[in-house]
């Protein structure tokens, strides 16, 4: 296990807020998917997080690829099981487009469960990078 | 002969169950105006010497009010613009001035959880609310989670770095159950700066809240 502890570097949220404008249209709930990406996981996930999403978001800015909402698979927040409220949207605002899991197998449903599993400085992260690749790749398909 | 006005006897426990029931801010400025209107400056200075230590709250409203200030503002409206789009309101700790006042600006459920270090008799408290506010316990209150959801707690002349809330945030606010509310609302109660240290209260960062209210 790594320790979990990272460098201390300026993260510029804004950058990321604005990039990510058009897969999370909602401000309120933009800014609730960065504090838990960037702001309340071990500091080395924080900082490797950001790293990877800018590098992301700057690949499907040099594609000109489009983002916008993906429909897909919920990410459940880890409420003790329990404690579930069926009346209460217990996911997080954020859905995992499947599409490019389909490019690694035929049933992408061991894909999706280890994406989204995890704490979710982990599975916020994963799911909006897949959804960031899954743009880039159907825009270079379309090419 | 006029008699010079005194502190009645027991003021210290009748303080603690104000205390206790209405939150720290609340209850001073209740005990701050009714002993300003019965002896003035000196049966204040009088209250001070005599709870001041103990509460520093108290204290903080003894000193605010002797320099001519009043309640302060309570801020609905600003609390209300943090709280925009959310379904269901999680409050940590009592200040009923600012909870009622809350309570009737919006429909949005409220629920408080049931975690003090002051040991209310939650059953009054409960029915000062009625069916307005669901009392949930440390061990159940992440039923009200989700992305359409808030915490708010309130602070206690909260800085650009630190603002001190009651405990019961700090027990309710675990790494695991802040990614399961989309606010962390802190809301400032005192607005004067401590002269004492803050007994009861804990200091937590302010950049630890999604929003602090002032």
């Amino acid at each position: 296990m790594p320790p979990h502890r990272g460098p201390r570097i300026p993260l510029d949220q804004d950058v990321l807020d604005r990039g990510l404008a058009r897969l999370v249209p909602n401000a309120r709930d933009r800014t609730f998917l960065l504090r838990c990406v960037l702001e309340e996981g071990p500091a080395h996930h924080r900082v490797a997080n950001h790293a990877l999403l800018r590098l992301l978001l700057d690949v499907v800015e040099a594609t000109d690829a489009v983002l916008a909402p993906t429909a897909g698979v919920s990410v459940p927040m880890r409420v003790p099981p329990h404690l579930r409220d069926p009346g209460v949207e217990q996911t997080f605002p954020l859905a995992l487009d499947v599409a490019p899991l389909r490019r690694l197998g035929a049933d992408p449903a061991p894909w999706v469960e280890a994406l989204v599993d995890g704490p979710p400085h982990h599975a916020l992260a994963n799911v909006l990078m897949v959804n960031l690749l899954g743009a880039v790749l159907a825009h270079l398909e379309r090419r | 002969m006029t008699q010079t006005p005194t502190l009645p006897r027991g003021l210290s426990s009748a303080f603690h169950v104000a205390v206790s029931e209405l939150g720290m801010c609340t209850a001073a400025w209740l005990f701050v105006e009714e002993v300003a209107a019965e002896g003035g400056p000196q049966l204040l200075e009088a209250l001070r010497g005599s709870l001041g230590t103990d509460w520093p709250v108290l204290d903080t409203v003894i000193g605010a009010s002797l320099a001519g200030a009043g309640r302060p503002e309570l801020g609905v409206d600003r609390v209300l613009a943090a709280l925009a789009d959310v379904e269901q309101l999680v409050c940590v700790g009592l200040e009923t001035a600012w909870l009622d006042a809350l309570a009737a600006a919006t429909d949005v459920p409220m629920a408080i959880v049931r975690q003090s270090v002051f040991s209310p008799d939650w059953a009054r408290v409960s029915a000062n609310y009625g069916a307005r506010v669901t009392l949930v316990g440390l061990d159940a209150f992440q039923r009200f989670a989700g992305s359409r959801s808030a915490l708010l707690t309130f602070s206690y002349a909260a800085d650009d770095h630190t603002a001190h809330v009651l405990p019961a945030w700090v027990r309710v606010s675990g790494v695991d159950v802040r990614s399961q509310f989309r606010e962390l609302v802190a809301w400032e109660v005192l607005h004067h700066p401590f002269e004492r240290w803050p007994r009861w209260l804990v200091g937590v960062p302010t950049d630890g809240f999604s929003v602090v209210v002032r």
